[in-house]
């Protein structure tokens, strides 16, 4: 305990420590507030990138998960952390949506994936965010290694391409909506099983279960509004054939992570330990998934309309939101230029300071 | 008359002698390097005989052999020129009287410092224009002789104040670092990068001596001065744009930690020597490499020469080598410092407030330096210059320099 004030404010050590060694992992691997050096690395030569984003990047996940059983020490500390991942997640994945550049979207995808991995952190899956970060390093490199040639492929078509739709537009039909909101359904009402011990997953990782199930359906949720709007999904025997696909790689995951936790953390009870020190309070989990659940239903009923030609949702006020919040995302939050700001206040004091020194 | 006691007064007095001479005289500066090398050579042999065969105490013999090894360098890397014979002159009266204030006994020792108080307000005198500013930095001087003197004869507690006004005034803690800040800027050629060795040490010197006797509230106080210092200097050197003042206040800026870790680690002698020699070289060489620019284009402000590392590569490396060495300075001293502390103390504001402190000038001195690398090294260099890379007596002083300080951090 260190105590402050003649004892009238105790900070415990371990918090502290924690928090400062986190401050430094989330500069390295880009959490939002300190993640605006990473889309200003882009003007170097793209396999820098492909390292830097592979690689070095990682950094900050790796020592959080080098110092676990020192983070179960402080609970509350893992709490900041999952916090701070989840908007990291957000922030990136929104700020990516809006980039108009190949490598800062990859950039700020980076950015987004990074926040899941502290996330991972956060809950206490350390072993499936040492996953996590092997995988997302070996596509992300691929994705920019790729990237030059995506570049040249753009470049030798037509100003003005050919619009590609020559007969009518398929609109999803009704099965593939049912599909998908059966899905949505049961998904989170799987989560919430297992989170209550309703249902037993025999792993060692059941934990480690709920939180990749919870990723996975949100990730496929993403996915199929994607693949909505790029008119992809018009048949049920696509959707199907996703979501079959979708349960196979969950499930080979599931095996991955797994065999991962075992090989990190042998011994008997070490990364329940570390799931228990993270653990959210119960409702607050609970909540978190009504909210994502509400959140993609809402969704799932304005892609319907929408495909009818109905906007039912979509009112002045939302459209005039949308704007302001696309204007927000492409300058990236404004972040940079109040950082921008504030160091130029501070040479303007550093420079009077100096003729007085 | 006791041979101990007066060999390093006769060793302090040979440099100091011979530059007094060739101030008088106008000798050829070839014959000065020369003969200074001898000199120096002579006075190393010497501290070795002090150390065997007298058995000095170890800590004040490493500090003078740091003042040695810094003279070394600064009178190898001198150009020889018509200018060079005067910088010649005060290295050497500076050194002679430096030793004489490190190794002489009480009495001689005061003697010799109020002689090189006296050497630098003359030279303050000779430069400056009188403004307030100097009115100040002279009353300080004359503030520092009289507590140099007098702390010989007063009593105990008002000896350590006494003693303690020579610490911050040497070892430089704001607002005691006015007279550091003017010697520094006013120093002509290698001559700066030498001051800021002998000023530096000496003042670890002197907080040597005084370091057991400093109670727990002075170190409070001390500490509160020390952040305060830090956050002022490091915004200092922020804004600067002399390269002699940017040395000065990175040197003040990291002189704040050795005040602000006297609270929290003990054994002053074994963490906070080697990390003040280690400061003091890294200055030194960082203002060498200045003084090389200087000498060769005239150059004083950063920023109006950059890009030097594309048709200087040898400096190039040098100041890369420099920065990314002053970069990592407060590191040296916390982790000797936490080798050496004990683990059942704990600390509470204190914690915080050096926590504050190693903030303040790391992440400052990240900023300022890597500011002045690139103005200073990096960029497009300017096609109007006829730029020539250092020479090997150049690179040789800078690389001792630096090699002192790896020893002194990591090593010693």
């Amino acid at each position: 305990m260190i105590s402050l004030f003649s004892g009238m404010l105790d900070l415990s050590a371990v918090t502290a420590i924690a928090l400062l060694i986190f401050v430094g992992a989330m500069a390295k691997s880009a959490q939002f507030p300190l993640h605006v050096w990473l889309p200003d690395t882009m003007d170097s030569p793209t396999p820098v990138s492909a390292l830097m984003h592979a690689g070095i990047i990682n950094a900050g996940g790796f020592l959080l998960n080098r110092l676990a059983p020192f983070y179960a020490l402080s609970p509350n500390t893992l709490h900041i952390v999952f916090v701070v991942g989840v908007m990291t997640v957000l922030l990136g994945a929104c700020m990516m949506l809006a980039q108009n550049d190949i490598k800062k979207m990859l950039g700020f995808s980076t950015m987004g994936q990074m926040g899941y991995m502290i996330m991972e952190c956060g809950l206490g899956a350390f072993a499936l965010a040492i996953f996590h970060l092997i995988a997302h390093g070996l596509f992300k490199a691929s994705l920019f290694l790729g990237a030059g040639q995506g570049i040249h492929a753009a470049r030798e078509e037509p100003k003005h391409p050919n619009s590609s739709d020559h007969g009518p537009k398929k609109s999803p039909n009704q099965l593939t909506f049912v599909t998908g909101l059966i899905l949505t359904l049961i998904m989170p009402l799987t989560i919430l099983m297992v989170a209550h011990d309703m249902l037993n997953i025999p792993l060692q990782d059941a934990h480690g279960a709920v939180i990749l199930l919870f990723f996975a359906w949100v990730t496929a949720s993403q996915v199929m509004f994607s693949l909505f709007r790029l008119h992809a999904v018009a048949s049920w025997k696509v959707a199907s054939s996703m979501i079959a696909a979708l349960f196979f790689i969950g499930f080979v995951y599931l095996w991955a992570a797994e065999v991962f936790t075992h090989f990190l953390y042998p011994g008997p009870g070490v990364s329940d330990g570390f799931f228990v020190a993270a653990a959210l309070n119960p409702r607050v989990f609970d909540m978190l998934i009504l909210f994502s659940t509400v959140l993609i239903l809402i969704s799932w009923i304005s892609v319907y309309t929408n495909s009818k030609n109905k906007k039912i949702f979509i009112t002045n006020w939302v459209n005039s939101f949308r704007k302001q919040l696309y204007i927000l995302l492409i300058n990236r939050f404004y972040v940079d230029l109040v950082y921008v700001r504030w160091s130029r206040n501070i040479l303007r004091l550093a420079q009077k300071v100096a003729l007085r020194f | 008359m006791n041979f101990n006691n007066t060999l390093p007064v006769i060793l302090s007095l040979i440099p100091l002698a011979l530059g007094t001479m060739w101030k008088l005289s106008n000798g050829p500066s070839t014959i000065h390097k020369s003969m200074g090398l001898i000199v120096i050579g002579v006075l190393a042999g010497g501290l070795v005989y002090i150390q065997s065969a007298l058995g000095a105490e170890p800590s004040l013999l490493v500090l003078a052999s740091a003042v040695l090894l810094s003279s070394f360098c600064a009178i190898l890397s001198l150009k020889n020129s018509q200018q060079s014979s005067m910088t010649y002159a005060s290295i050497m009266i500076v050194l002679g009287l430096g030793l004489g204030t490190l190794l002489s006994q009480t009495i001689a020792s005061r003697i010799f410092m109020c002689g090189l108080l006296g050497f630098i307000a003359m030279s303050l005198n000779r430069e400056q224009a009188t403004t307030y500013r100097t009115k100040i930095i002279f009353l300080h001087l004359t503030l520092a002789i009289i507590f140099s003197l007098s702390s010989i004869f007063i009593g105990e507690s008002l000896q350590l104040y006494a003693n303690l006004f020579l610490a911050v005034t040497f070892l430089p803690l704001a607002p005691f670092h006015l007279p550091f800040v003017g010697t520094i800027k006013n120093a002509k050629e290698t001559l700066s990068s030498f001051w800021v060795v002998v000023w530096l040490i000496i003042g670890l010197g002197e907080l040597n001596k005084i370091y057991s006797a400093l109670t727990p509230e002075m170190l409070f106080i001390l500490s509160l001065l020390a952040l305060a210092s830090a956050v002022y200097a490091s915004l200092a050197s922020l804004g600067q744009r002399l390269n002699s003042l940017f040395v000065a206040s990175a040197t003040v800026a990291n002189v704040a930690l050795i005040w602000g870790l006297l609270e929290i680690f003990p054994g002053f002698q074994k963490w906070g020597i080697p990390f003040g020699i280690t400061l003091a070289f890294v200055m030194s060489g960082i203002s060498l490499a200045f003084s090389f620019i200087q000498i060769r284009y005239g150059w004083k402000t950063l920023g109006i020469l950059p890009g030097l590392a594309s048709p200087m590569p040898r400096f190039g490396v040098a100041m890369v080598l420099l920065v990314s060495f002053a970069l990592f300075l407060p590191l040296f001293s916390t982790f000797s410092g936490l080798m050496i502390m004990p683990t059942i103390v704990t600390h509470n504001i204190e914690i915080v407030m050096v926590s504050l402190l190693f903030l303040v000038i790391w992440l400052g001195g990240g900023w300022y330096f890597i500011k002045m690398l690139h103005q200073t090294a990096f960029g497009e260099a300017r096609s109007d210059v006829s730029y020539s890379d250092l020479r090997l007596t150049e690179i040789v002083a800078v690389s001792v320099l630096l090699l002192g300080a790896a020893y002194s951090g990591m090593i010693h």
